[in-house]
């Protein structure tokens, strides 16, 4: 149903990529044992398709308003790094209130500089989505109205999402720490106990 | 004389008796009218998408029960399960899928206990609280005797649950449903025949359809504005494909409508667990997966829907024992930011009676 | 005037019908439990302390120091030691951080010899954070003295 969709967007947008169909399931294959998948590209299990990050927009308008697609509720926007191969990869998850189908797009982007329209004035739901992305995994989402962090605070250093961020205390977070430890000592609680 | 007027910006919270946890809603007020509404989120961020990348397909069953949701971690489970599972291509037994329904239909029930309970605190109508928690004791004690857990259960695994039911158990649920349907029918004795909870909720906070739609509002708070959605009857998981129920949906799209939805939510949660009950078949209730699990590669995007509404995983898995990456689609993060549309226009007095009826959990926004 | 009449007659009725409520729930049974002068009784089944119970055949702990419930353990709360050589090997430390403890019961599944149990007990609270951390001595004597007849133990559906 959705598969038939992703075709339906290629005819039109002949630049359009689909995610490779899954390959079938041998019955009885073992659960669990790698090896024999690890060759294998990974499975997508839903239907979806990469889209180049400058005909984003002009996909996304025709996926929303033209009539086989209708996709006018916008689930989640996210990003998933890809340090091996210098690539942040943008998902989007649309579906279709009416005639129930989904699809996920995936637009490619560099990871020294990610760099996507926003799509938040086609779907406002996309707003928040679009925030957590970029405070998260630093994708930058060009005509965003309020591009903020709204995960950590505005003046976290860092996006944590990245597979190579590294975790570093403040150094305000430690010294108040120590402080608390010691104050908390100087009560003398544990000899009550 | 021209009397010269001023926007008030007043923040609620982050440590404000009403608002359900820690947000902060930076509300901007033209008198007593709401001009805007701008909530500050974050508060209770964990990192559960980064944490489960360190941690196997196993120990990441505990982390989403806790690190999410949690007064509906069972919801929570099943949510990753499910990506788990449609990754992995594991089987789950039909006495498994069925127990799995159960417990998310109690599961549901309690969560929505609480939430009108907590609603009618917000309003003013201090008893609701103490009557739904007292029915709410009553689930947290039957999911105690059942998995040993009041509300982090660890429960469900990859490919089944963990233990099977302890004797008796179906009975003391099905005494309970009995029950608990006339309780429901005292919530509505005390709620809706009552005049001053109507004028505080009905036709406030209104949400029409197609704003529903676009600002991504989902569960009960998109089908009390006409959105006949539910991942339940749509994309039928677990046992839900072979087991009757009605989805409820108004048309209003106010707070009243939102009640109303969940009120006859609970009335179907308790029809779906009695038929589960009585079709629960007999048989295995775990299939076989290794501890360390390893999925092959490949990803899938697994929805449910959780009290709150429609719980999504995203699931990438690189053939390692861990997931590559997790998204967690959380459903009131969406209805968060559906709540700013709702309530442009309204009074300050009406923002808790329109936050309530959204039913947020500020851990499941912020994960 | 005669809409007035009807929305006091309704704000009266709707008052009522909530008291109504009330007073069923005021001579119906009682819910509380006078709880620190009245213990609660959990299931057998609860998710309480850990504890490591003593072999009766043998005397000596039923542990074989895999470590499998130390790898297993996503807040990584346990700490194993063992030393000595085959037949001899013999458990050293077993440190488990209650504070840190999520109480998942990961380690009672993974266990192969059922030496890692829950005992159904719940007061945990101290004044020192110290004081959480349970060595083996105390996770023997957390123990229940006889088996737990229909607990967890008893009742696990490992595959």
């Amino acid at each position: 149903m959705s598969w038939a969709l992703v075709e339906r967007l290629r005819e039109r947008f002949p630049e359009v990529e689909p995610f490779p169909r899954e390959a079938p399931h041998e019955a009885g294959a073992p659960v669990g044992r790698p090896g024999r998948h690890e060759a294998r590209g990974p499975t997508y299990h839903t239907p979806g398709a990469f889209v180049p990050a400058a005909r984003l927009l002009e996909v996304a308008r025709v996926l929303r308003d033209e009539a086989p697609f209708g996709l006018d509720y916008c689930s989640f926007v996210t990003g998933v790094d890809r340090p091996e191969q210098d690539l942040v990869e943008v998902v989007y998850h649309l579906f279709s209130m009416d005639e129930r189908h989904e699809l996920l797009l995936k637009v490619r982007v560099p990871r020294r500089d990610p760099r996507v329209p926003s799509v938040s004035a086609l779907w406002p739901a996309a707003n928040w989505h679009e925030r957590e992305a970029y405070d998260l995994l630093g994708v930058v989402f060009e005509g965003h109205p309020d591009l903020r962090r709204i995960m950590m605070t505005d003046d976290w250093e860092g996006h944590p999402l990245r597979k190579d961020y590294v975790y570093q205390e403040p150094r305000w977070l430690v010294d108040l720490g120590a402080q608390r430890q010691r104050e908390i000592e100087g009560l003398r609680l544990g000899d009550r106990a | 004389m021209a009397l010269r007027t001023e926007e008030l910006m007043l923040n609620m919270g982050p440590q404000h008796p009403s608002t359900h946890g820690v947000l902060r809603l930076v509300v901007t007020l033209d008198g007593e009218n709401i001009v805007d509404v701008v909530p500050d989120i974050g508060y209770l961020h964990s990192s559960v998408e980064k944490m489960m990348e360190y941690r196997t397909y196993l120990q990441n069953v505990a982390l989403a029960d806790r690190g999410m949701d949690y007064l509906t971690a069972l919801a929570n489970e099943e949510g990753y399960l499910l990506a788990v599972e449609r990754v992995g291509r594991i089987e789950v037994p039909p006495r498994a899928r069925y127990l799995r329904t159960i417990m998310l239909e109690l599961q549901r029930l309690s969560s929505h206990l609480v939430w009108l309970g907590t609603w009618g605190i917000d309003l003013g109508a201090t008893t609701v609280f103490l009557y739904c928690f007292r029915e709410r004791e009553r689930i947290l004690d039957l999911f105690e005797q059942a998995t040993g857990g009041r509300l982090h259960h660890v429960y469900f695994r990859p490919g089944g649950v963990y233990e099977d039911l302890p004797d008796g158990w179906t009975d003391r649920v099905l005494a309970f449903c009995d029950e608990f349907l006339g309780r429901v029918d005292e919530y509505h004795e005390l709620l809706t025949g009552n005049p001053i909870f109507l004028a505080r909720v009905q036709g406030v906070g209104v949400l029409p359809r197609d704003r529903a739609i676009a600002m991504g509002a989902c569960g009960p708070v998109a089908r009390a504005s006409g959105v006949d959605f539910d991942v339940r009857k749509a994309f039928p998981y677990e046992a839900y494909g072979e087991l009757a129920f009605d989805v409820p949906v108004f048309q209003e799209g106010d707070c009243f409508a939102r009640y109303r939805v969940r009120m006859e939510e609970m009335r179907q949660s308790v029809r779906i667990i009695q038929q589960a009950i009585a079709k629960l078949p007999d048989g295995e209730i775990r299939s076989k997966v290794q501890v360390n699990v390893k999925l092959p590669r490949g990803e899938a995007y697994a929805r449910t829907e959780s009290p709150r509404g429609d719980l999504g995983v995203y699931l990438v898995s690189e053939g390692e024992d861990a997931p590559y990456r997790v998204k967690i689609r959380a459903p009131s993060f969406s209805n968060l930011f559906a709540l700013t549309e709702m309530m442009r226009g309204w009074k300050v007095a009406d923002v808790i009676a329109i936050l309530g009826s959204v039913d947020i959990v500020l851990s499941d926004v912020d994960r | 005037m005669e809409a007035l009449a009807t929305r006091a007659w309704e704000a009266v009725a709707g008052l009522y019908a909530g008291l109504r409520v009330t007073f069923r729930a005021l001579v119906g049974r009682k819910n509380t439990v006078m709880y620190p002068l009245q213990k609660v009784n959990v299931a057998p089944r609860w998710h309480g302390l850990l504890a490591l119970p003593v072999d009766p055949e043998t005397g000596s702990d039923k542990c074989i120091i895999c470590f499998q419930c130390e790898r297993v353990c996503p807040d990584r709360c346990i700490h194993i030691e063992a030393g000595g050589k085959g037949k001899d090997r013999l458990l050293t430390r077993f440190d488990i951080e209650m504070d840190k403890c999520c109480y998942c019961g990961l380690c009672v599944e993974v266990c192969p010899t059922e030496a890692i149990v829950f005992v159904p007990h719940y007061e945990t609270s101290t004044y020192n954070r110290a004081n959480l951390v349970y060595d083996l001595d105390d996770l023997r004597r957390a123990a229940p003295k006889e088996p737990i007849a229909h607990g967890v133990v008893a009742m696990r559906g490992r595959p």
